[in-house]
């Protein structure tokens, strides 16, 4: 049987215990690879080591904590990089906080609200991997 | 913190500052003149009403708890009769004077006076503005023929005018005050709408990481170990309550002023504060 590689995933959100969550959820239940990233300096030194194996999917929070660029700097460095999977918002914040509404403002790109149900998660890396 | 440290400025505490500050200006005059011997004559009445005039203001500014209206207005109808002595002794020393003069003048300034500060229970406040009518009427009955003879025709005519004119501009005084203390106290509600607004948001906004992550959690506890499907189920059902309560907050802010208040803020700053 052949090894294939595994799909890619870069998460990012300064709480630790949702990213290790997630990501082990995500490695369990749909079979991928999760990069596990707090800050958009996690991003900047762990991106010239993923970025030829083509992540599918970023899953970014908003509000990446005091003094820290925003999800939404991470998504625009991301895009300038020429990442080229998906990407959605995971927030804990109100709609009408001026970072989600930055980020509502993005084309094509979906805001959702903590807690998300755990079926929607799984169906958008499914999504994303097809 | 939701309510302030230091209690507004109140309208009976204005009105009591003022009514001490006129009581003690009022005697001012005659007790300088008397103390630089210019006048042979210091009226009780002027030194009572200096010492309550002060006495009021320091009240006023000492006390810390709210004065209830009843007593406000009792205070201010006490601090009220050296006014009255007044009135009464200046007008019996004018009418003993033998010449023409303008009677009960001091009645209808102090009547409008009255009116002016506002007293905010309305038996109180009616009772001193028609007192100093009063007086006028039952001091004039006293005078005697000498004395009514260098008085204008119908003396007490213009204090019982003032007195009606006074309760008049006393009840729209009252009712100025009545709007603009209900709009101070809409004001300190919609205030505190927007601070429990903003205890609300930053609630959910540090809940809603942990809810995620323990959500998460229980799911792969579930898959990873079957035998633990009853501990995940657990988690999930308290995960779930937790959820329960985020859709009650949810339901709290919705119609609330949260679009329109400052929408950036730090959660633990917001509910530290």
């Amino acid at each position: 049987m052949p090894n294939t590689p595994l799909k890619q995933i870069l998460l990012v959100d300064d709480d630790e215990n949702l990213v290790d969550a997630l990501a082990e959820f995500l490695e369990l239940a749909a079979a991928v690879k999760c990069y596990r990233l707090r800050s958009l300096s996690e991003v900047k030194g762990i991106w010239p080591k993923i970025s030829e194996s083509k992540p599918i999917l970023a899953i970014l929070d908003i509000n990446l904590g005091a003094g820290e660029p925003s999800g939404v700097e991470v998504y625009h460095w991301l895009n300038g990089q020429g990442f080229r999977g998906q990407s959605f918002f995971l927030t804990g914040h109100a709609k009408d906080h001026p970072l989600v509404q930055q980020a509502i403002q993005i084309e094509g790109i979906k805001v959702f609200e903590k807690p998300m149900e755990i079926d929607r998660i799984i169906a958008l890396v499914e999504e994303a991997a097809r | 913190m939701i309510y302030p440290k230091r209690r507004k400025r109140s309208h009976n505490d204005n009105m009591l500052f003022s009514q001490g500050a006129l009581n003690f200006l009022g005697g001012l005059p005659t007790a300088t003149l008397w103390t630089l011997s210019r006048s042979p004559v210091l009226e009780w009445a002027h030194v009572i009403s200096m010492i309550s005039g002060i006495g009021v203001i320091i009240f006023v500014v000492t006390r810390r708890k709210v004065l209830s209206n009843l007593s406000a207005s009792l205070i201010f109808a006490v601090n009220l009769i050296p006014a009255y002595w007044l009135v009464w002794t200046s007008n019996a020393a004018h009418s003993t004077q033998g010449r023409f003069w303008i009677p009960f003048q001091a009645h209808q300034l102090a009547c409008l006076t009255v009116a002016i500060l506002a007293p905010p229970n309305r038996k109180i406040g009616a009772l001193t503005i028609l007192l100093f009518p009063a007086l006028a009427i039952l001091q004039y009955e006293t005078f005697s023929p000498e004395q009514l003879a260098w008085l204008p025709a119908r003396a007490v005519v213009a204090p019982i005018l003032f007195g009606g004119f006074a309760l008049i501009l006393y009840f729209f005084s009252l009712r100025g005050i009545g709007i603009a203390e209900l709009a101070a106290k809409t004001e300190a509600e919609v205030q505190m709408m927007e601070k429990v607004t903003h205890a609300i948001l930053a609630i959910k906004d540090l809940a809603n990481s942990p809810i995620q992550a323990l959500s998460l959690d229980a799911e792969t506890l579930r898959r990873k170990h079957s035998e633990d499907a009853p501990v995940a189920a657990r988690i999930e059902k308290s995960v779930n309550q937790l959820r329960e309560l985020n859709r009650i907050l949810d339901e709290h802010l919705r119609g609330s002023a949260s679009a329109s208040i400052e929408a950036s803020f730090d959660p633990h700053e917001k509910l530290l504060r």
